[in-house]
């Protein structure tokens, strides 16, 4: 007698059965939502005049994408934020070119720590570095300045330097950004082939021939691509722009757009100007993305596959190691020591005061105290940790499951949800938190912490698809068969097996996220409501409002809690770790 | 102990898509595989031998037929029928072992029974596992980490944990390929004994024809998705019943002849062949055939000095001298063809020497020759 089991319609000739492959649509729709519906509803609120909401029926217009279009000053913003870029890409390969060099091509003692000392100034949050440097360098009474006017005896009252400028942003930017390129610039020489680099050495070519003629060119097409990949970043970078792009009167996209949706007198007028500048920036974005790719596709046709025992030629450097370690020095110096001390120092003080040995009678630990009485500190403590908490499990999940559906199951539908995983990279994150603002606009949610989530998970779930494809495609298929075959269900199988098996990549990931979400400045900045302030609103908060001994409190604080949480999850995951984004 | 199930595969059918379009791996196999029996499927790689065997595990869709495993349909296209893997009465062994790594041995075995389909107490679970692990000699390992294990070790793991929820149906996916050839040899025997001694159904994949053949009540061969034939080990390697057969179990002399005449009364045929005339068993087909090869063992072949004044006997010169330490491998030239035999070591010849090589007449076998 036969036992009737799971009935089955006949399958269509390319084998789309119903059942196995609602989840991966139910998870595509979703993508779509998370993904498509900002963007959506970003385009609809550029045709909408200005006073209008994006879902209110008052018509459509060009007026707006007229106005950002078509306007000279839109060139000039661009131009702007183009020249930034450049400079700080200008001022960042340098040092990263010279410190991977240093790293892998000589014996540079101590180089195997500088992966663990580069991951300070990667994760300590720009917008606290960009403040430390207007302690030090603003023309009035800039601590550096006041020491170059004494020890030069200038006869001047401001300067010489002057941190609101382009090159101030440039200067901080570039700095910040050296350990990220650093990180992908390491591969490049790991995969070079010194022994191309010997024959053109043994046909006679000098050091700095093989250098400018083998090597150089050799890189090229992979420092392009990091080169287009940094630039990505730099269009897209908002928290340096605003802490030093304001005052120096130098807009870039983001801040303009952050100005757009902040100007008080404006009110509701300008968010579909915000989400015109939005769709320019977008389609900047998507160019410079698919150039990106291109690239890097360019680049793998350089990648030389080296063999077992393979040992580039290092390079001696004798006395010049203490040059080396002098530059390396003077980096640290200057991108982390000296702006965390700075505020550090008036984090100490009840009003901000140059170090003096009358200043040290000052000291106090009131501002701490403060803080950690207010009200709003509780709050923001405890919002920040949970978004980034939430925000962190909801990404990692997404992307395991995700990641699973396209290392097992592979064919269209799993390579469409690979893809829309990955276009939260060409969206600019200050659009990204345009276009959902947008989206909740006028609906109770957006006063919830729910957006705040929806804009993270958005925004890292690229680099935890990414993270867990890796980790998914390590774990054998017959891992699971085992588990399916001995008995267990499918969802059984996944929690039991796979899950399990992949945890220590999900743990790292979920650290990562949090680490980044705590820190990070846009999104708080643009989509926080009264009661869902995260740290970042706070320190904005009193930035504006002029109190330095609270708002440094905050940042040693929140400096504090980045570095301790990513230095955790550098312990399990080492040097792994992607570059900031 | 062990229930004891038929397996039933009947014109299974399956193709995949790759990138250059379609495969049909397996096309319209059917065997059966009786309570208790030892069966193997044998083949070259990407005969579809692991195919039919993920299908009968319910890892892979088939398009066409139907299997039964003991009273249970568990595919069957026409009824729309397919069960999953984890609601078949299976246990298997993967050619990988498929041991998880973040769980003890113990865990390993006794997953079927804590998370499977028939989740059992405590106790029982205990019981059922220790005595899984006895039957592979692995009772002293039983806490011990899984990474922390031999091959070996790990097989026999993976071979507890299929058995140890007492399934219908053993399913083996080339388990002793990743082993050396002398823990091999020990584990063929092995697992023969143990799952006789379980009277298990068990079906088994490889393409070691030693292992089939040291292993099986019955060898199925299996070509470009088609099962060619089956038989009992002996009678599939001394009886052929395809060239291809012939030439994969074993080496084989094949010599293309014509018959020439068949008498009834003695069973036995003239024919024609490269090297000259040959007396040969008729066909087993019974069937009338001209065209024919002559198929003989190496092993069988006799090689003398001087002729022995008999039937099938032809002159050559030893042309090549192969010593594999049990035995020696000649090749004969015999007017043009080139003739294998397997001696031995103790005959020595040398090469160039001139020989008798003798066919005797009840080792040949005819098998039909297509042109």
């Amino acid at each position: 007698m036969a036992r009737v089991a799971l009935t089955l319609p006949r399958p269509v000739t390319w084998h789309f059965t119903m059942p196995k492959n609602i989840f991966p649509l139910l998870l595509a729709i979703l993508l779509l939502g998370m993904v498509g519906a900002p963007l959506i509803v970003l385009g609809i609120a550029s045709l909408r005049p200005p006073d209008a909401l994006p879902f209110s029926d008052a018509g459509w217009t060009f007026s707006n994408l007229r106005t950002v279009f078509l306007e000279a000053s839109t060139y000039s913003l661009l131009k702007n934020t183009f020249f930034y870029a450049a400079g700080s890409l200008a001022l960042a390969l340098p040092i990263a070119f010279f410190l991977a060099w240093l790293v892998e091509r000589t014996d540079l003692p101590g180089r195997n720590f500088m992966s663990t000392a580069m991951f300070v100034p990667m994760v300590i949050p720009p917008f606290a570095v960009a403040v430390g440097w207007i302690f030090l360098l603003n023309p009035n009474n800039g601590l550096l300045n006041n020491w170059i006017r004494y020890l030069f005896a200038l006869d001047i009252y401001r300067g010489p330097f002057n941190i609101y400028s382009v090159w101030g942003m440039i200067f901080v930017t570039g700095l910040l950004s050296v350990p990220s390129m650093w990180l992908m610039l390491i591969p490049l020489f790991r995969n070079s082939d010194p022994r191309l680099e010997e024959a053109a050495a043994t046909s006679g070519a000098g050091r700095l021939g093989t250098l400018c003629r083998v090597t150089v060119p050799l890189m090229a097409p992979g420092v392009l691509a990091v080169l287009v990949y940094f630039t990505v970043i730099y269009i897209e970078i908002f928290e340096i722009p605003l802490a030093l792009g304001l005052t120096a009167n130098y807009p870039v996209l983001s801040t303009k757009i952050f100005l757009l949706v902040n100007a008080e007198e404006l009110g509701e007028l300008a968010y579909s100007i915000a989400a015109a500048f939005g769709m320019l920036f977008l389609i900047v974005g998507v160019v410079l993305m698919a150039f990106y790719l291109f690239s890097v596709r360019m680049s793998a046709k350089f990648a030389v596959v080296t063999g077992k025992g393979y040992r580039p030629s290092i390079v001696k450097l004798g006395a010049w190691k203490y040059l080396a370690l002098g530059v390396i020095g003077a980096y640290f110096v200057l991108a982390v020591l000296l702006p965390f001390l700075i505020l550090v120092w008036t984090s100490l003080l009840p009003f901000y005061r140059a170090p003096s040995m009358r200043a040290l009678e000052l000291i106090t630990i009131s501002n701490y105290t403060k803080i950690l009485q207010q009200h709003e500190f509780i709050l923001a403590m405890k919002n920040t940790i949970i978004v980034a908490a939430t925000a962190a499990t909801a990404s990692m999940i997404l992307a395991s499951v995700i990641s699973w559906f396209v290392v097992r199951r592979g064919g269209w539908l799993s390579r469409s949800l690979s893809v829309l995983s990955f276009t939260p990279l060409a969206i600019p994150t200050v659009v990204l938190a345009l276009a959902i603002l947008l989206l909740y606009k006028g609906s109770p949610i957006q006063a919830t912490l729910f957006i705040l989530i929806l804009a993270f998970a958005t925004r890292y779930l690229a680099f935890t698809t990414r993270v867990m494809h890796a980790a998914q495609l390590q774990i054998e298929k017959s891992l699971e068969e085992a588990g399916l075959v001995a008995g267990a269900g499918p969802v059984t199988t996944f929690i039991a097996i796979n899950l399990r098996l992949l945890l220590p990549a999900l743990v790292n990931g979920w650290v990562w996220v949090v680490a980044h979400a705590i820190r990070d400045f846009t999104i708080p900045l643009f989509m926080a409501f009264t009661n869902t302030i995260m740290l970042a609103n706070m320190i904005f908060l009193y930035v504006n409002a002029g109190r330095p001994g609270i708002y440094t409190a905050y940042m040693v604080v929140l400096i504090v809690m980045v570095v301790v949480i990513a230095f955790l999850a550098r312990l399990r995951l080492g040097s792994q770790m992607g570059g900031a984004k | 102990m062990v229930q004891q199930g038929k397996l039933v595969v009947e014109d299974l059918q399956m193709s995949y898509s790759t990138a250059e379009g379609p495969v049909r791996a397996v096309r319209g196999v059917s065997f059966t595989v009786e309570p208790g029996e030892f069966y193997t499927l044998l083949g070259a790689s990407g005969c579809g031998k692991t195919t039919t065997l993920r299908c009968i595990a319910g890892l892979e869709q088939p398009e066409e037929g139907h299997i039964s495993i003991g009273e249970s349909i568990v595919y069957s296209q026409a009824d729309g029928i397919m069960e999953p893997p984890n609601r078949r009465d299976i246990g298997m062994v993967f050619q990988s072992y498929a041991i998880w790594p973040h769980l003890s041995v113990y865990s390993n075995v006794s997953f079927p029974l804590v998370l499977g389909r028939r989740r059992l107490p405590r106790k029982q679970v205990r019981e059922k596992t220790m005595r899984a692990l006895s039957l592979v000699h692995l009772e002293d390992l039983a806490f011990r980490p899984a990474p922390l294990l031999s091959g070996g070790q790990q097989q026999r793991v993976a071979l507890a944990r299929a058995l140890v929820a007492e399934p219908k149906v053993l399913l083996l996916d080339e388990p002793l390929s990743n082993l050396d050839a002398k823990l091999r040899g020990e584990m063929q025997l092995e697992i023969k004994n143990l799952v006789k001694s379980l009277g298990v159904t068990t079906l088994y994949v490889t393409h070691d024809q030693t292992e089939a053949l040291t292993m099986s009540d019955k060898v199925a061969v299996m070509r470009d998705g088609i099962l060619v034939e089956e038989d009992m080990p002996r009678n599939i390697y001394l009886r052929p019943r395809s060239a291809y057969t012939a030439t994969f179990l074993g080496e084989t002399n094949l010599i293309a002849a014509k018959v020439v005449q068949c008498s009834a009364g003695n069973g036995m045929c003239q024919v024609e062949s490269g090297i000259g005339p040959l007396t040969c068993p008729a066909l087993l087909s019974g069937k009338e055939q001209d065209n024919v090869w002559v198929a003989y063992r190496p092993e069988g072949v006799n090689i003398t000095p001087e002729h022995p004044q008999r039937e099938n006997v032809f002159p050559g010169d030893i042309k090549a001298i192969i010593f594999t330490g049990d035995q020696v491998i000649y090749k004969i030239e015999v007017q043009n063809q080139m003739l294998q035999a397997k001696t031995d070591p103790h005959r020595d010849f040398s090469t160039d020497d001139r020989v008798f090589v003798e066919l005797s007449p009840e080792k040949c076998l005819l098998i039909p020759r297509e042109h």
